[in-house]
């Protein structure tokens, strides 16, 4: 697993694009700056396939037509004008204004215009000709409550549609309805076995629920990510899920519980000395205040 | 109350992630009835509030407030609908803040007034927290220093926690 933007060479973007959509990150300004020069410079050696997934995930090379999309939604966020119109024509030239994705595409434009009442008649219109198809605009349109719903009706026949498994658990997440967020993030983690940004993703969840046997999910689940890299956010979960286990009357007085939060404080603290030695110092006041 | 308030870094923090909800806090000290407001420390940007690295941004601001002889007396909470109200998931880290400092209120934006055509100012809402959240009336807080949305709207970096831990190079609260 690669380091986000570690460079903008080919093969580096691409994975970095690709972990962004495993691992639910926007990045928008990246995502722009980096997707933007892929495409104008490398799109012929993304693969071809005109095959839109819709909540279908791929764990493959991400199609160039997906990345034309991802770039896309991030100079919405970012207000990239030039970006918007250059990537909708290209969009809308290859695919054509009927498509259902490109439609979709077109409504989210309409309303980062703030032109809220033509984004809603092309989200409806999608909406009557294909309601199962249209599950992504319940959300676009703030219906979380059938967003769900038909999220699960979906999942009981695709159950391997790994992407709308993370829809669900976000949806669950931001509802924070937490036990739910978790049993369909383990889907995730069966389909990304080896991506470290899906256990950290789920020890985050884990954490929320803030009981003795979560913090401890939570603080094995970020070992685990550490374990297959070496990332500071991990670290930072580790810390915090001892502490928080420390605080728990079952946790009270653990040793092994004191080892690991004192090894992960030592790990963080070497990693500031060599970036922010500043940092460093604020890491162990706070590790002798636990 | 006047609130002497660093405006900068919360629109920064904002224009970063606009699709997104922001939380982050204000540092500063009091002084006899006045709050002055000296910096404001992004924390946290995402869709889903997640207390883990709000809790532990809260635990490393104080450590660091305490040796500038300051303290966390405030925080600021942007929507990514432009909901000017205080969520229910981000209501308990402002009372976690108020236990500290019974004062501190929390600022969100009125982005329909701040965007509109005759505005030149972002447009906050403060609010205290006691038995439940309150308004605080517009005339009691007075920001100084604020610089007009254009210039203060700039594609400059600013990293918050979360940001700071993908990529520890980045400043973040020094």
């Amino acid at each position: 697993m690669t380091k986000l933007w570690g460079s903008d060479d080919f093969n580096s973007v691409r994975e970095s694009l690709k972990q962004l959509r495993q691992g639910r990150g926007r990045d928008a300004q990246n995502t722009v700056t980096y997707g933007s020069q892929l495409l104008a410079k490398h799109s012929s050696r993304i693969e071809p396939t005109e095959r839109v997934s819709h909540l279908i995930d791929s764990t493959e090379q991400m199609p160039v037509w997906e990345i034309y999309e991802q770039v896309f939604v991030a100079a919405l966020d970012t207000h990239d004008e030039k970006t918007i119109e250059e990537l909708l024509l290209q969009i809308i030239t290859k695919h054509g204004q009927q498509s259902k994705r490109v439609r979709t595409l077109m409504g989210m434009r309409k309303e980062q215009q703030e032109k809220y009442a033509e984004a809603e008649e092309i989200y409806q219109k999608i909406l009557q000709e294909d309601p199962v198809n249209g599950i992504a605009i319940r959300r676009a349109i703030g219906d979380t409550q059938n967003y769900i719903r038909l999220l699960n009706e979906y999942l009981r026949i695709y159950m391997g549609a790994n992407e709308a498994w993370l829809e669900l658990s976000e949806a669950y997440a931001e509802q924070q309805m937490w036990k739910s967020a978790i049993t369909c993030y383990e889907e995730n983690i069966l389909a990304n076995p080896q991506n470290h940004h899906v256990y950290s993703r789920y020890a985050e969840l884990c954490y929320a629920l803030g009981s003795y046997d979560y913090y401890k999910l939570a603080r094995k689940n970020f070992a685990y990510s550490y374990e297959l890299f070496p990332s500071t956010r991990a670290l930072y979960g580790i810390i915090q899920s001892s502490t928080a286990l420390a605080s728990t009357k079952q946790g009270k007085g653990d040793k092994e519980n004191e080892s690991i939060f004192e090894w992960a404080v030592s790990q963080l603290t070497e990693v500031y000395q060599k970036t922010q030695p500043n940092m460093a110092k604020i890491v162990q006041s706070f590790a002798l205040k636990e | 109350m006047d609130v002497l308030y660093a405006a900068k870094p919360r629109a920064k923090h904002g224009y970063q992630h606009p699709d997104q909800n922001i939380f982050g806090v204000l540092l500063g000290r009091k002084s006899d009835n006045n709050v002055n407001v000296t910096r404001a420390i992004p924390l946290y940007h995402g869709r889903v509030f997640l207390n883990l690295y709000i809790e532990m941004g809260l635990t490393m601001v104080e450590e660091h407030a305490k040796s500038q002889d300051e303290q966390i007396v405030g925080s600021y909470f942007l929507s990514e609908s432009g909901a000017a109200a205080i969520p229910s998931t981000v209501s308990p880290f402002c009372e976690v803040i108020k236990t500290q400092f019974p004062q501190a209120i929390t600022l969100t934006l009125d982005s329909e007034k701040s965007y509109s055509s005759s505005s030149s100012h972002l447009v906050m809402r403060g609010y205290q927290h006691d038995k439940s959240t309150k308004e605080i009336p517009q005339n009691q807080i007075s920001y100084k220093g604020e610089a007009p949305v254009t210039s203060m709207i700039e594609r400059a970096e600013t990293a918050d926690f979360l940001d700071h831990m993908e990529d520890t190079n980045k400043p973040w609260l020094l």
